[in-house]
């Protein structure tokens, strides 16, 4: 579904549980789904534009936000996202920026888990250092053999890691799987 | 041209048969201590007299190599060669952690103030069961854990990997290579899938366990894939490694050498478990050109070793005209020259002709 420019809106819900947010251009990821599994994904599709209004994303999130969300933005939204996740500590539980364009400047204290993730196809040099300079504690992720398109090339890895850190928040550097092979 | 000494650092004493792995029921640690302190011995002359390059490589599970770990052999010799660049020819990458590899390069990158080139390998068939890796994902594993190598040597910020075969929360190495943006990478190209690889990602090449038409062959592969992809390589960015014998004259580098062969047998490592090579090979490991690639490890005569340029023998004449048709063959400008058999004071002298008789001529050659 094609939203007008500049707009957000909800294009597909799926899963149960905790409410992850999940806004991106184009149809739906296909990590969605595995997604789906953990957590009920609250699925925003964005208008044909390079970058969302700020006030976008609360427009949006606001009517479904009876708890904290997950929220997962893609380069057009990650601005927006990473404004409204500053502004409202309380309504974004944990943040996941996939392939975001270097961040400019963040208000006040950036108190939310924050993760970007960079396919090592295209990810810019130096993109560590750029996150970091702007949100000290921003967990950068490489997702292997992927470039921006990285929740349809690899769903299964970025279902993964988006699980792992939306249930865990900065705790999710501990694994918690089991290297055990036979009991 | 530049010159390498490579000692896979065999262990000196006797061993029960051959075959791969090899039971280590007569092992003996003092003939283990001297046949390294020897090898040890052998770097240091070769710094001495001018090689470029002391080289290392892993190899595990038979006295054809003490080196399971090159990482620590090259760590004792950045105390002991003081010019010369250590390689690491190579880590077989795919069977190891690659985090550890990026730890363990820098390390010595820096201990040895950034003397250190990176090969990074796929390794013999017979390694992947060393740590139960299936060869048919060999690969793959190889060309993710090389990214996440680089990307830990440049990557400057803590971060994480998401890969198919390696998985990572948080990365942030210390010590840093020396070298930048990194030490000079290598990887093993005898297949034409490596040639393309290497050439993508304008990486050096290295030859081994193959022969000159072979190589010939896989050099001209790996150029025209360069081209395509914008660059030419130069000498600096092939290495072949060849046996080699040098006496002060032909006669007596032929007696030395077959003497030496009668003392035992020596057997290749890769070819040492026919069952286990064919299952390898069954798995997909060699590629496209599986049949080429198995006969460059298949073992033949001396002679026939020499007429393929597998080994250069003879006096410093000789073998400046063998590492020539290598040169003009394949256009490999760094010559890594493997010790054929430990034979003590005559290997010691050996070394000394290649620095003062071959290796002067070697460098003429080219400019």
């Amino acid at each position: 579904m094609d939203a007008p420019a500049h707009q957000v809106a909800l294009a597909h819900t799926a899963g149960s549980g905790a409410p992850v947010v999940w806004l991106h251009a184009g149809d739906k990821p296909a990590a969605v789904s595995r997604l789906a599994r953990h957590f009920r994904v609250l699925g925003f599709t964005i208008g044909r534009t390079t970058r969302i209004q700020d006030d976008a994303v609360a427009n949006a999130i606001g009517p479904h936000a009876s708890e904290p969300v997950g929220l997962i933005a893609d380069a057009t939204s990650a601005h927006a996202a990473l404004q409204f996740a500053a502004a409202r500590p309380d309504l974004v539980r944990a943040l996941v920026l996939i392939a975001p364009p270097a961040p400019d400047k963040v208000p006040g204290e950036f108190k939310t888990p924050v993760m970007a993730l960079f396919g090592t196809r295209n990810a810019p040099a130096h993109i560590g250092r750029s996150m970091r300079e702007i949100i000290s504690g921003c967990h950068v992720m490489f997702v292997y053999d992927t470039d921006q398109d990285m929740a349809n090339q690899r769903p299964e890895a970025v279902a993964a890691i988006l699980r792992e850190f939306l249930q865990a928040g900065d705790r999710f550097l501990v694994t918690s799987k089991s290297g055990k092979i036979y009991p | 041209m530049k010159a390498a000494l490579f000692s896979p650092m065999r262990y000196h004493g006797p061993s029960n048969g051959s075959g791969w792995p090899v039971a280590s029921t007569t092992y003996s640690s003092e003939v283990a201590e001297k046949s390294m302190q020897s090898s040890i011995a052998q770097f240091r002359l070769a710094d001495e007299v001018g090689f470029d390059w002391v080289t290392v490589a892993e190899h595990h599970y038979a006295p054809f190599s003490l080196n399971p770990n090159p990482m620590v052999t090259a760590g004792a010799l950045t105390q002991v060669v003081r010019r010369a660049k250590i390689a690491l020819l190579g880590a077989t990458i795919p069977i190891l952690n690659p985090v550890r590899v990026a730890e363990e390069f820098a390390m010595i990158d820096t201990m040895s103030g950034g003397r250190v080139v990176a090969g990074m390998l796929r390794g013999t068939p017979n390694e992947y069961v060393t740590y139960n890796i299936n060869p048919a994902e060999s690969r793959e594993r190889f060309e993710e854990a090389l990214k996440l190598i680089v990307t830990a040597w440049t990557e400057t910020e803590p971060f994480g990997w998401q890969g198919r075969y390696y998985e990572y929360r948080t990365v942030s190495i210390w010590p840093r290579p020396v070298q930048k943006p990194y030490p000079r990478i290598y990887m093993s190209g005898s297949s034409p899938e490596s040639g393309e690889f290497a050439a993508r990602n304008r990486i050096g090449l290295g030859f081994a366990f193959t022969n000159v038409p072979l190589a010939k062959k896989a050099a001209a592969h790996y150029r025209e894939h360069a081209a395509r992809a914008g660059w030419t390589p130069t000498g600096d960015d092939v290495i072949y490694r060849v046996l080699v014998h040098v006496a002060d004259s032909d006669e007596q580098a032929l007696e030395d050498i077959t003497r030496a062969m009668q003392s035992g047998p020596r057997t290749g490592l890769s070819m040492a478990n026919r069952t286990l090579e064919g299952a390898v090979a069954d798995a997909g490991y060699y590629g496209r050109d599986r049949e080429a690639q198995r006969q460059r490890l298949m073992p033949r005569s001396l002679q026939d070793r020499i007429d393929t340029g597998q080994i250069v023998l003879g006096g410093p004449d000789t073998v400046v005209r063998q590492v020539e048709t290598i040169w003009r063959e394949l256009g490999a400008g760094i010559i890594d020259f493997t010790i054929a058999h430990d034979m003590g004071e005559k290997t010691l002298h050996a070394i000394e002709l290649l620095g003062t008789k071959v290796l002067p001529r070697m460098r003429e050659m080219v400019s």
